[in-house]
């Protein structure tokens, strides 16, 4: 069993691509490590597509099976993050066509009132924040909450794959996801003095 | 004043408010164990899972799941009978004569499709399962072609 949390430091990316080097080497259970390293982020990656719980777990199977059928075609194994974030993108992409929709997350499982239990003072004041943060980004169009969640978790991430799933022009990603950004921040604004 | 968010502020609050299953890594490494490198089967997708209202809820619900490729479609059924058994009835669209493989950790049973594209297995033992279905009709250079889904959770 291998190290399975990045160490303190490293980011979740160099650990994927030191798993996936040392797989192509021949140590089988470093496959194992990689899959326990980079589902979380295929997870968040698949579901900014809007599939549903089960559509998102097969479209995330089927991105693991594509990488072992195809690792070969990988010549740069510090880019497999970004080669799996890809795959499961144009994977979500295709499902979320064929099924109809394109829309954002909004499950029943994911009301975006608090359910946090306050623990200390400090937890209280960062749940406070982080609920605040939830709500406000629930408030950007899906456009901008998908791009967000999709560079969010990216390595690298590939614009005009984003471009063509979001029916943008490659140039608009950057500005985009800028304005994005404000807009967001102007929500937490206003969000933070409703409560005061 | 709020300062401008950071997008690792924003993948941390999804982590937290929509994690993934947290069973989903050690079922990806069962579709890993259970794949078939050598054949190249097409992959099937999911489309739909319905749960069957049953009358009481004593009874374990009867699920039906719905997996495409292009213009092939299989529909399982999938209704529990005894404990830890399930009964599948499948039906596959266009109707064609095929074998069905039903791939399971430690073991692979075989039943055939019938020309009017039925199947069905009983006594089947419930946990994570694969299905490829191979075709008896060969392509212009004599192969047949095969199917496989995801693995898929009979309960």
């Amino acid at each position: 069993m291998g190290s399975i949390r990045p160490e303190a430091g490293t980011s979740r990316w160099a650990t994927a691509a030191e798993q996936f080097r040392r797989w192509l080497d021949g140590e089988s259970s470093a496959l194992d490590d990689l899959v326990r390293t980079l589902t979380p982020v295929l997870w968040q990656v698949v579901r900014a597509y809007g599939l549903d719980r089960h559509q998102a777990e097969d479209v995330v199977q089927t991105t693991w099976l594509t990488l072992v059928r195809k690792s070969s075609s990988i010549e740069d194994p510090q880019a497999v993050s970004s080669w799996l974030t890809t795959t499961a993108r144009r994977e979500a992409w295709r499902v979320s066509r064929t099924t109809g929709k394109l829309l954002p997350v909004e499950d029943e499982e994911l009301a975006r009132e608090a359910e946090i239990s306050p623990g200390a003072d400090s937890d209280v004041v960062a749940a406070d924040e982080r609920d605040r943060l939830w709500s406000s980004v629930g408030e950007l169009s899906p456009r901008c909450q998908r791009l967000l969640r999709i560079i969010a978790f990216d390595d690298r991430p590939d614009y005009a794959g984003i471009a063509r799933d979001l029916d943008m022009p490659i140039g608009s990603i950057g500005p985009t996801r800028g304005r994005c950004l404000a807009k967001l921040k102007d929500l937490l604004a206003t969000n933070s003095g409703k409560e005061q | 004043m709020n300062a401008d968010v950071k997008l690792s502020e924003l993948a941390e609050m999804w982590e937290e408010r929509d994690p993934m299953p947290t069973d989903l890594p050690d079922r990806v490494l069962v579709a890993l164990a259970l794949d078939d490198l050598d054949a190249q089967h097409e992959m099937l997708h999911l489309v739909e899972r319905s749960k069957e209202l049953a009358g009481t809820r004593s009874v374990a619900e009867a699920v039906t799941i719905t997996f495409a490729a292009g213009e092939f479609t299989v529909m399982l059924h999938v209704s529990p009978t005894a404990p830890e058994h399930c009964r599948v009835d499948g039906w596959v669209a266009p109707a064609q004569p095929m074998t069905v493989k039903v791939v399971q950790p430690g073991s692979t049973r075989t039943v055939r499709v019938d020309a009017t594209g039925r199947f069905s297995l009983s006594e089947l033992t419930v946990g994570l399962t694969r299905f490829v279905l191979v075709t008896e009709a060969v392509d212009g250079e004599g192969r047949t072609k095969s199917f496989a889904t995801p693995l898929v959770e009979l309960s």
